[in-house]
């Protein structure tokens, strides 16, 4: 940390929140706030003579809340820069800290945020994860039974910086316990509070009980477990190590854990399942390895800088295997715990990696970007003529559109990621997407449903998953009737309503539409605005005299070619019980309703060239 | 050893398809259950982790045969514990719905109806928490009658149903009333008046506790330990299954209090037993109320097992609140 | 054939089991034939000195009826049963106190003074309450004291059967005055009963597993006639209570309210029943108890309302507080079994 405080490009700005991020990969406007110390920080030596005459006392969080520091004060005795704060919410103004700080001078009860605007081309999110309170464990006492702390308490307790200079004593009796418990998977591995595992407490535990029995070899140490989890270089051999230092341990997960009030000392009890019998084991303290959990601001961050989150919580990266130190925003990069809890190794290789990123950003000229990209008409969005409506911003994952009344929505080419939300709910038709247009998409649908198109189930699917999903029922060899005709697109959010409509109105007997699971879309949230529309759809079916039974909405993963195949087998047999002669005159009722809702997207000039082969009357007025 | 061709997949999705044993794969044997499970300290073969994981291998005769799969009473304490959700007690019915298919039955001890004595008043249908006592029409001694009659595969043996039936009609081995006498009269213990007649300096006190509400071992020795010419205690299966004839009994003979630890609310191991012991004991207060007899004498009290040295606390609060009816009930000192 | 010695007494009584014999009806002439009727003071009008005058044993049959609440009730127990080859407590009083035992709760002052000053209906400005002892010219007039507390006849002397009921149901004082006649006499001391509870009499129908979350007074409500009474909401001492009665009162849409006593086996009626009322108790918390024992009025007066005198409540109770009372040294001592 002190190196990087002295490197001459790296600023170091403590204390402070981000407020607001603008722009796009490799130009970032960012808005910074630092939070006042209300100590100067150009005069500040951090010598520390202030803090040991503040008489006020605030609770610690560096310490776990288990001894106190000062109203001014630093984090801890290697903070950089070390530069002391006042905490006003605690403050007296009694000016002592001001006597001390004497010639120095550095104290400014009057200092006020100060924010700036700081560009950047890229952005790594290292905000780490916060700790899982065990308290809301009722059978585990913890708030209760005085001797039972967590792993971050224990640390302090047990660091010679720590409030008992290194010395462990139970808080009941400031004794040095003779036997200590700890207990793993505190939160974690539970579906009623975290169902993942925080993948370090394994190793943190037999570290921390290694220490101690070195410290002190009389100590009956135990250690009760579900599973060790020791995958990294050297942490089996650590494992081993322990057990042969004659730390215990017990396969089983305790139970529950109580107090004898007269004595403070906790009894574990626990099913050893290697011995398959109850024990009741009594300690001195029981140390609790509790869970990581995602920061409690993970939220606002989130919306700040435009990230998803994964279902635990923590941020979500771009692609778990291929691309997992990105964030699907470009030129946002995740390092540490902040996008899931791992260990120190993997996140300092975590810390590397995301460098090297950020690295190819901002050495790099040009940035290439998605092809399929969206761009807006500006004579027919209806903004620009003055209209509130904004409803392409409110799809689009990436915040990439910006609108403003009186001008035309703006999308910015280096954010879009090409998912086609904004083209499908624009209810003007005014955006069209590269490679991807409407008239690209009816060709296709022309082609298919040129013959016989009453036998056929005309399905619409989204690139990532279902298409993948599709193919692998094909190379996995799972059957299905030949029934199905497949038009792909990068993301259900693609999907129009008017692209169904003219389907049936083609006379397709059955249509499917096919996208993500929710929490696998590639674009974070696609696949909720398709699912949205696509509900409404079923009613606008209905009154239009078109069966919503020929209408399916299914979510199949790349992985889920069975799945595709089922469903097209579904399809397939509930096609073959309709009377083809009914779908047509179906088909025939409700055309010319369909006509009238499509009218204007029919008119456009993009779908002219398709539509003018076609032999179609005008049999309903144009306006 | 066990061979693969006793793994059975077919047992295994009968017994997912019954409702309740749907989760039964996602066990993953941490043992939680195990530990906590309250039957297990009186019936040390009974392992619910044990016979999932057994279920969840297949082993179909092995868990159908077992006596095991009967006793859990669904106290539903492992219930809120376990990490992967499963509602261990719903298993356990989804495997015994299996077992009673394949012609299984529980072992017991069953409640048994005297078909003599039983009129069919139908109370016992109503205290049982497990719904297990049906009126049902029997032929007795040539006479169409309709009788109780206990489902042997659903009744757990708490007792509630003997102590409630009016007309002793119902009985459980080693629960009946004539050995919880005996208990309480052992050694003449009711034979001596107390401190309220002034022939004792220490009020005698009778404890009713049920088993469930104390847990640990050193706890239990401890309270037994404490028997002596003041203080008896009788174990009861719960604390419904306390008698007010009993406390009477014992009130008549001089006892000066008698004490009755059960379960919190909500927290009885057969699920509603503790809410009919203090309704038992509320009732009995507000007779004893117009009867001008000292409502302090007869208390329901609450632990849990995870609660340490309750009993203890408890009875000096009684010991404490006898002492203090001296001066009103002037009895004169010895 | 000789004809039998038949006696009956009443002590403290509301003279309705003199009633239940009168309503023999017919029966009375077969009555005539086999017995004579020595000492009957609600029908005939021998003396106690004609008692006092016959040998020990000279009656076969005494019929007692009433509670022992006064020294003279002391008096002709001991009387009767020294002059009596079989006594029999006929009827609730006389068996387990019934309603006179209720003045236990308050005791005979307490008692005597609402009965003789407290009433609504009581006309009696000068306060005037009945002496033991009063004197006038031509001697001393006595009145039978009261006793501390009222007493079953089992309480005072040894008794040989007992009939329940208040009254006794005509038809089973029959059935037990034909029993006795023909030497079929039971082990278990109660003659004139039908085995097991009313339940077993009762018509109505239970379907069980049903639970309630309050009790209501049987005016509060107009109660289904075909449907048991626990089931809706109102006490019934059905279950707690000996069979024999029919299930008159239930027939008539009324509760049975115990007045048969407890099924053979069980000593403490009101302990039972409450066994039995709380197993209907719907609910889960201490807040729940307290509600639905609060829609519970008079606990003793539901539970206890015919047995309180011979209870365990009773006997728990005469410990607690031991008054002076006139009788005390004439009670027998109780064995307490359960």
């Amino acid at each position: 940390m002190v190196d990087a405080a002295r490197h001459p490009q790296i600023t170091i700005k403590a204390y402070s929140e981000v407020e607001r991020v603008d722009g796009y990969i490799g130009n970032f406007r960012a808005l910074v706030t630092q939070k006042p110390r209300y100590v100067i920080e150009e005069r500040c030596t951090g010598c520390g003579e202030c803090a040991p005459v503040c008489p006020i006392e605030v609770p610690n969080p560096f310490e776990m809340n288990i001894a106190p520091r000062k109203a001014i004060d630093v984090p801890h005795g290697q903070a950089v820069p070390l530069i002391y704060a006042i905490d006003m919410d605690y403050c007296i103004k009694c000016y002592q800290c001001v006597t001390a700080c004497g010639e120095r001078d550095a104290i400014d009860f009057l200092q006020e945020p100060r924010t700036e605007e700081i560009e950047v081309g890229a952005i790594i999110v290292a905000t780490g994860a916060a700790h899982f309170n065990p308290s809301v464990i009722p059978e585990y006492g913890y708030g209760r039974y005085p001797n039972v702390i967590t792993a971050m308490e224990l640390e302090r307790l047990a660091n010679s910086s720590g409030p008992t200079v290194g010395r462990l004593i139970r808080p009941s009796d400031g004794q040095v316990p003779k036997s200590l418990a700890f207990i793993q998977c505190v939160g974690s591995r539970d579906k009623r509070f975290n169902e993942y595992c925080s993948g370090y407490c394994c190793m943190a535990s037999i570290k921390n009980a290694i220490l101690l029995k070195q410290e002190h070899p009389e100590m009956e140490i135990s250690i009760f477990y579900m599973d060790i989890r020791s995958p990294s270089k050297g942490y089996e051999e650590f494992y081993n190590r322990a057990r042969a230092m004659g730390i215990r341990f017990i396969r089983g997960r305790p139970a529950q854990i109580t107090e004898d009030p007269q004595t403070g000392n906790l009894f574990i009890e626990v099913e050893d399942q290697d011995l398959g019998q109850v024990l009741e084991v009594e300690v001195d303290m029981a140390v609790l390895a509790t869970a990581l959990i995602p920061q409690p601001d993970t939220q606002q961050l989130a919306t700040t800088l435009t990230l998803a989150r994964s279902p635990s919580g923590f941020f979500m990266e771009y692609h778990p295997k291929l691309r997992p130190i990105d964030a699907p925003t470009d030129g946002i990069f995740f390092a540490g715990t902040a996008q899931g809890p791992k260990d120190i190794p993997a996140s300092v290789a975590q810390g590397s990696a995301a460098a090297a990123r950020a690295a190819r950003v901002l050495n790099a000229e040009t940035w290439e970007i998605e092809p399929v990209i969206a761009h807006v008409n500006p004579e027919l969005c209806i903004s620009a003529q003055g209209k509130k409506c904004g409803l392409c911003a409110m799809a689009c994952p990436y915040n990439a559109i910006t609108v403003e009344v009186g001008r035309p929505a703006l999308i910015i080419p280096a954010k879009c990621h090409g998912c086609g939300g904004c083209v499908a709910e624009c209810p003007q038709n005014a955006i069209t997407q590269d490679h991807f247009t409407d008239a690209q998409i009816v060709a296709q649908m022309r082609e298919y449903l040129r013959e016989k198109p009453e036998e056929k189930i005309l399905v619409l699917m989204c690139h990532w998953c279902s298409y993948g999903g599709a193919d692998n029922a094909g190379v996995s060899h799972f059957q299905y009737p030949p029934d199905s005709r497949g038009i792909r697109v990068m993301c259900s959010a693609r999907m129009d309503q008017d692209l169904v409509l003219e389907a049936f109105r083609r006379g397709a007997g059955m249509v499917l539409v096919s996208g993500c699971h929710p929490q696998d879309c590639h674009y974070i949230s696609g696949q909720q605005v398709a699912a949205r529309r696509f509900e409404r759809l079923f009613r606008t079916l209905e009154r239009l005299g078109i069966n919503p039974e020929r209408f399916r909405v299914e979510w199949i993963s790349a992985a889920e070619g069975e799945k595709y195949a089922r469903v097209i087998t579904e399809m397939s047999q509930k096609l073959a019980s309709f009377d083809k002669e009914a779908l047509r005159r179906e088909n025939e009722a409700a055309r010319k309703a369909i006509m009238q809702r499509l009218l204007r997207w029919r008119s456009l000039p993009d779908m002219a060239a398709v539509f003018a082969e076609e032999e179609e009357e005008k049999e309903v007025a144009l306006e | 050893m066990i061979r693969s061709d006793q793994m059975d997949r077919r047992f295994i999705e009968e017994v997912m398809a019954e409702p309740g044993g749907e989760h039964l794969l996602t066990c993953w044997s941490c043992g939680t259950c195990a530990a906590t499970c309250l039957v297990r300290r009186f019936n040390p073969a009974f392992n619910p982790r044990l016979i999932l994981h057994k279920a969840g291998l297949g082993l179909r005769e092995a868990v159908l045969s077992s006596a095991e799969i009967w006793a859990c009473s669904a106290c539903d304490t492992c219930y809120p514990r376990c990490p992967q959700g499963i509602h261990i007690s719903q298993v356990m019915r989804a495997i015994r719905n299996v077992a009673i298919r394949a012609g299984y039955e529980a072992p017991g001890p069953t409640a048994q109806v005297d078909a003599n004595r039983c009129s069919g008043c139908a109370v016992c249908t109503r205290i049982c928490p497990y719904e297990a006592i049906e009126r049902a029409s029997q032929n007795i001694d040539g006479q169409e009658r309709v009788i109780a009659r206990v489902d042997r595969n659903l009744c757990q043996a708490c007792g509630l149903c003997v102590a409630a039936c009016p007309s002793g009609a119902m009985s459980l081995e080693a629960l009946n009333d004539a050995e919880l006498l005996t208990r309480m009269a052992a050694g003449g213990w009711l034979e001596h008046a107390g401190f309220l007649q002034g022939a004792s300096t220490t009020p005698r006190l009778l404890a009713f506790v049920c088993q469930w509400s104390v847990r640990a071992e050193d706890e239990w020795q401890r309270i037994q330990a404490l028997n002596d010419e003041h203080l008896r205690v009788v174990i009861l299966p719960c604390s419904g299954r306390v008698e007010p004839a009993h406390i009477l009994l014992a009130l008549s003979k001089g006892v000066d209090g008698v004490l009755v630890m059960g379960c919190h609310e909500g927290a009885c191991h057969y699920q509603r037993g503790t809410y009919l012991g203090r309704g038992k004991v509320a009732l009995l207060n507000e007779m004893m109320a117009q009867m001008g007899i000292v409502r302090e004498r007869v208390r329901f009290v609450e632990s849990s097992a995870l609660e340490r040295r309750i009993f203890e606390e408890r009875l000096a609060l009684m010991r404490e609140a006898i002492l203090a009816l001296r001066p009103a009930l002037e009895i004169p000192a010895r | 054939m000789n004809k039998i010695n038949l006696a009956a007494y009443w002590a403290s009584s509301c003279g309705g089991c003199d009633i239940a014999i009168v309503e023999l009806g017919e029966h009375l002439l077969e009555l005539a034939q086999v017995a004579d009727i020595v000492f009957w003071p609600a029908a005939t009008d021998f003396k106690y000195a004609d008692v006092e005058a016959m040998a020990d044993g000279f009656i076969d049959l005494t019929l007692f009826n009433g509670a022992i609440r006064t020294e003279e009730d002391v008096h002709i127990a001991h009387l009767l049963r020294q002059k009596s080859k079989v006594l029999i407590a006929f009827g609730s009083c006389a068996m387990e106190g019934c309603i006179p035992g209720l003045s236990n709760l308050v005791g005979p002052e307490r008692a005597l003074r609402r009965a003789a000053l407290e009433t609504p209906s009581t006309d009696n400005p000068e306060g005037v309450l009945p002496q033991g002892h009063f004197e006038i010219p031509e001697g001393a007039l006595t009145l039978p004291r009261l006793c501390g507390t009222l007493r079953t006849l089992e309480q005072v002397v040894p008794v040989d059967f007992k009939i329940p009921g208040c009254p006794p149901n005509h038809d089973q004082v029959w059935n037990a005055l034909q029993a006795y006649l023909a030497g079929h006499l039971p082990k278990n001391g109660l003659l004139g009963v039908d085995p097991r509870t009313v339940c077993d009499q009762c018509p109505r129908v239970r379907e069980g597993k049903i639970r309630v979350k309050q009790f209501q007074r049987p005016h509060e409500v107009i109660a289904d006639p075909e449907r048991c009474f626990l089931e809706q909401g109102l006490i019934c001492a059905g279950p707690a209570t000996h069979a024999g009665c029919g299930a008159l009162c239930v027939k008539a849409n009324m509760p049975c309210r115990g007045c048969y006593g407890p099924p053979d086996g069980v000593t403490d009626q009101g302990a039972a029943l409450l066994d039995a009322i709380v197993a209907s108790f719907d609910g889960q918390s201490d807040a729940e108890v307290r509600q639905i024992v609060g829609t519970i009025i008079d606990p003793i007066g539901t539970f206890y309302r015919f047995s309180l005198a011979n209870s365990l409540l009773q006997k728990a109770r005469a410990l607690a507080s031991q008054g002076d009372d006139p009788c005390a040294s004439q009670a027998a001592t109780e064995g307490e079994t359960l």
